[in-house]
This record gives C-alpha cells, sequence and structure tokens, in this order.
C-alpha cells in the first residue's frame, strides 16, 4: 500500500511540476487533472498575461 | 520497486528543474518536507535530492535564469528572519564545546532558512502561490494520507511513531499534521474539479485519523483547539461545524480503548510522570539561558549527556516548581519556547517571539487589504490557513521540541510574500474592480512601509 501511495506521490509531483512549467510557458491550457479549477486557471491566466 | 519509481521521477523531474527554477525550487521544498530518503532502501537511498535540488535552484538564481522573478525586499518578516538567522550562526559558533547535537541541527535549521530567504525571488504570481501550496500538501499531506489509512486498515490499532527526520516522534508528528490540515482546507475551497476536492477531503480525514494513531495528548488538544478556532473563524461555518462534526465521528469510530484511557490522563497532568519530566526539561533549559543569557548553549545543548548532568543540579532556583527528582540521561527540551530559550538564549527567545506575533500581525494585514475584495478572497483564505497553522503551532510546539521546524519558518515567509502580492495586485490594479478599493487606499501606505 505505501508503495501504490508513493507512486501516486512521485507522480503528482512530477505532474505539479509539468503543470506550473507548461502552465507558465502556455497560460492559456486547461489543467488536465485539476490541480488548478477552470476559473483559478483564467485568473492565473490574467496574472501571467499582465 | 520505489527505487525504481524514484529513478523514473528523477528523470523528468531533473530536466524540469533545470528549466524552470521555481520548478527546483518546488522540488528543493518537498524533498525538504516529503524525505524520500525514508522511503528507498535501495540504489536511489544514498541520493541527497534535497542538496541536488537545492543547488540547481541557487544556480539558476545567480546565473539570473529565473522567468518572473521577484526582488527580496526589506520588510519586517524578512528582516526579523535575517536577524534571527544571523543570531543563530552566533549561537552556533559560540555554542559550548561538549555540545555533540549543535551543528547537525544548526545544518538543517540553516537550510530551511536558506529556502525561506530565496522565497520571494521565486513564488511570485498566482500560479506559484498555489503551486507552492500544493506542493506543501503533497510533501506534508502523503505522511497522513498513508498512516491515516494504516489506522483504517488495523481498525485503529497501528501506532503512529515518528517520520522524517523533524517529525521525529509522535508528538511532532501529531503537531506537524495538524499545521498542514488549514492548507488542505484552503484547496479543498479553492480546487473546482472534483478529483481534487476528493483529494483534498480524503486528506483531511486521513490526516486527522493519522493523528488520533500517534496518540498524542498534545496533537489532540492541538487538533480540537485548531478546529474549534476553525470554526469561530470560517467564513463557511455550517460546512466548518459539519468537517469538525465528522473529524470527530470518525476519529470515535476508529479509536481504540487505550486512546480513551490516554486522552482520560490530560486532567491528571500535574501528577503524570512524562508531563513532569518536561517540566524537568524546561527547567534545565531556563537554568543554562540564565548562564548564557545571550547566545544560549547552542542548538540542542541540553540533550548533550555533560550539559545536562551539570544543569540538573543548577535548577534548585526554580523548586517553587515542584517535580521529582530529575533522571540522569538527557532530555528534549520539550518546548518550542524553552528549546529556543536553552539553545539561543533569551535573545533568541525574544526574536522567536517577534517572528511569531509578526506572522499574526501579516495576516492581520492581508485580511485588512482583501477586505471585500472578492479577486482576491483566495489570498484572504490562504492566509487564514497560515495563520491557523501558527495557531496549532504555538499551541502544539508548548510541549514538543519543534522549534526548527521548516514549516513554521516557511510559513512565515509565505504570509509575507502573500501580503506582498496583495499589495502589487490592488496597486497594478489588475483585479476586478467590484469593490471599494479606492475607499482602502489610503490605508495601504503604513503596510507597505511595514
Amino acid at each position: 500500500m505505501e508503495g501504490l501511495f508513493f507512486l501516486l506521490e512521485i507522480f503528482f509531483l512530477v505532474l505539479l511540476g509539468y503543470r506550473v512549467h507548461v502552465g507558465e510557458r502556455s497560460p492559456k491550457k486547461e489543467s488536465p487533472l485539476g490541480i488548478f479549477s477552470p476559473s483559478e486557471i483564467k485568473r492565473v491566466s490574467g496574472d501571467l498575461i499582465k | 520497486m520505489r527505487d525504481l519509481v524514484m529513478f523514473a521521477g528523477m528523470l523528468v523531474m531533473l530536466p524540469l528543474a533545470l528549466t524552470n527554477g521555481f520548478v527546483a525550487y518546488l522540488f528543493w521544498g518537498w524533498t525538504a518536507l516529503f524525505s524520500p530518503l525514508y522511503y528507498l532502501y535501495g540504489f536511489m537511498q544514498p541520493i541527497r535530492y534535497n542538496l541536488v535540488f537545492a543547488i540547481i535552484t541557487i544556480l539558476l538564481v545567480m546565473l539570473g535564469r529565473i522567468k518572473q522573478r521577484g526582488q527580496f525586499t526589506q520588510n519586517r518578516t524578512s528582516t526579523l528572519l535575517v536577524i534571527f538567522f544571523i543570531h543563530s550562526i552566533l549561537c552556533a559558533l559560540l555554542s559550548r564545546a561538549d555540545n555533540v547535537w549543535n551543528w547537525d541541527i544548526f545544518e538543517n535549521f540553516a537550510k530551511s532558512m536558506v529556502f525561506c530567504l530565496m522565497m520571494p525571488l521565486l513564488v511570485t504570481g498566482r500560479l506559484r502561490i498555489h503551486a507552492f501550496v500544493v506542493m506543501l500538501a503533497l510533501g506534508l499531506g502523503f505522511h497522513g494520507i498513508v498512516e491515516g489509512l494504516k489506522v483504517v486498515v488495523t481498525g485503529g490499532a497501528h501506532r503512529v511513531t515518528g517520520l522524517t527526520t523533524m517529525m521525529s516522534d509522535n508528538n511532532h508528528f501529531a503537531v506537524g499534521m495538524v499545521m498542514v490540515m488549514p492548507l488542505l482546507f484552503y484547496l479543498y475551497f479553492h480546487s473546482e474539479k472534483k478529483l481534487a476536492k476528493l483529494a483534498a477531503a480524503s486528506t483531511i480525514l486521513l490526516t486527522a485519523l493519522s493523528i488520533m494513531g500517534t496518540q498524542s495528548r498534545g496533537g489532540f488538544l492541538c487538533l480540537s483547539i485548531v478546529l474549534g478556532w476553525y470554526v469561530l473563524t470560517s467564513r463557511r461555518k455550517f460546512f466548518s461545524l459539519f468537517v469538525m462534526t465528522l473529524v470527530g465521528g470518525v476519529i470515535l469510530y476508529f479509536a481504540p480503548d487505550s486512546w480513551f484511557d490516554r486522552m482520560d490522563s490530560i486532567q491528571n497532568a500535574d501528577e503524570n510522570t512524562s508531563f513532569l519530566g518536561r517540566v524537568i526539561a524546561w527547567k534545565v533549559s531556563t537554568a543554562l539561558a540564565f548562564d548564557y543569557p545571550i547566545f544560549g548553549g547552542g542548538f540542542h545543548a541540553i540533550q548533550s549527556i555533560s550539559i545536562w548532568m551539570e544543569y540538573i543540579n543548577k535548577i534548585d532556583f526554580l523548586s517553587f516548581i515542584s517535580t521529582p527528582a530529575p533522571e540522569y540521561s538527557p532530555r528534549a527540551a520539550h518546548s518550542i519556547y524553552f528549546e529556543i530559550l536553552g539553545d539561543l538564549g533569551f535573545l533568541g527567545l525574544g526574536l522567536f517571539i517577534a517572528l511569531l506575533v509578526n506572522g499574526f500581525n501579516t495576516a492581520r494585514d492581508i485580511r485588512q487589504l482583501v477586505a471585500s475584495n472578492t479577486g482576491l478572497i483566495w489570498a484572504r483564505d490562504l492566509s487564514d490557513g497560515l495563520r491557523l497553522g501558527l495557531v496549532a503551532y504555538c499551541i502544539g510546539g508548548a510541549a514538543v521540541s519543534l522549534g526548527y521546524f521548516e514549516l513554521f519558518y516557511v510559513s512565515l515567509m509565505f504570509l509575507e510574500v502573500l501580503k506582498q502580492f496583495v499589495i502589487k495586485a490592488i496597486h497594478d490594479e489588475a483585479l476586478p474592480k467590484n469593490t471599494e478599493l479606492s475607499l482602502r487606499r489610503p490605508s495601504l501606505a503604513p503596510l507597505e512601509a511595514s
């Protein structure tokens, strides 16, 4: 069980890093797994575009 | 198998970190909170992940390869943190020669401080602030999930002990988990995707169970007070009351008889051997501070046997607080306040308390700045969550040696970063003009100055 959650932990961490990286390069993209909500992405995009 | 997972993860994490300094910073923070070494047993175990990501981040900052780089500005928090750090360096240098723990503890503390002091350069913008919260929840929430699940599958019998180097016993673990819970509440409310909400809600429940599994009386008290505070101060009173009831119900359902017996003993603290042992440790820390009032005895001084043996014979001036005969083996300080007092002297304790008070003041400033500005309501919720974490630290830390806990210093600097973001956002008029911002404008000047 611990191993499975370790796998998930690494997966979500990598996903977080990837989302931040991609989000900063192309802020209009939607989050694939809902780490950031669509409304938040809009706000985030607003910040970045500005 | 885990080593292969970590290896595969590193194959992606390293290029991401090298191309984006903020991602490297996130991974640096995660390695400090998660302690991957604790879960690895094979060929990936000897790697110092924390050091790897710290070096990458610092190099990218020094080479000017950080996009959207922020500025290190002088303000109350940064000034206090820098003074506290300089004082702690002096304390380590002037530590008693027989303090065997000094440099080990200082090294970990120094890493945390460098991490905190770099935060204004890297945590800029809404996306990064949110990602930083997710990182904190991932790094600490994992321990709550795994230990909480163990409590569930054993029907409440699993006893949670310490995990990482910082949360090294059940009491430390309990306080650390209570501190992360308000951030999970924040993530629950500010994620619209059901999967993210479900993940945050499940982590809250499992983390509460993991706190129960520690059988820590201090942890339980801390959890009760934090949940009560949350209900009183939350904008969503009905929901928070529902959460409190649910958490209480789940704990009562899984709690074994031994847990109830242990919690009952809270009422007899003045007769409890464990508690009285702590009072002796507090006396020893105080006696040490009277001998070294400015620079203390150095990091974790009273845990060195020679210092402990010397100072248990010097606590007579505190005999108005009655305690049994002291043990002849060194103990930890068992309180953040007495830990800092013994280690860093009265001056260090004064700075530490100033940092704490400043943390609450910064959260109050954010509330005042945001007020009813709906565009920044997330910042108010986040500052409330961080403030609740500080409450947990003040209460839970009164009986545990967590004076150098990373999350405390990270929370302080994170509050300041959030405040600077809010001030900038209001000034830049980057937000919807649906508030009476213009009316509040005059009050911004003193806050900025601070």
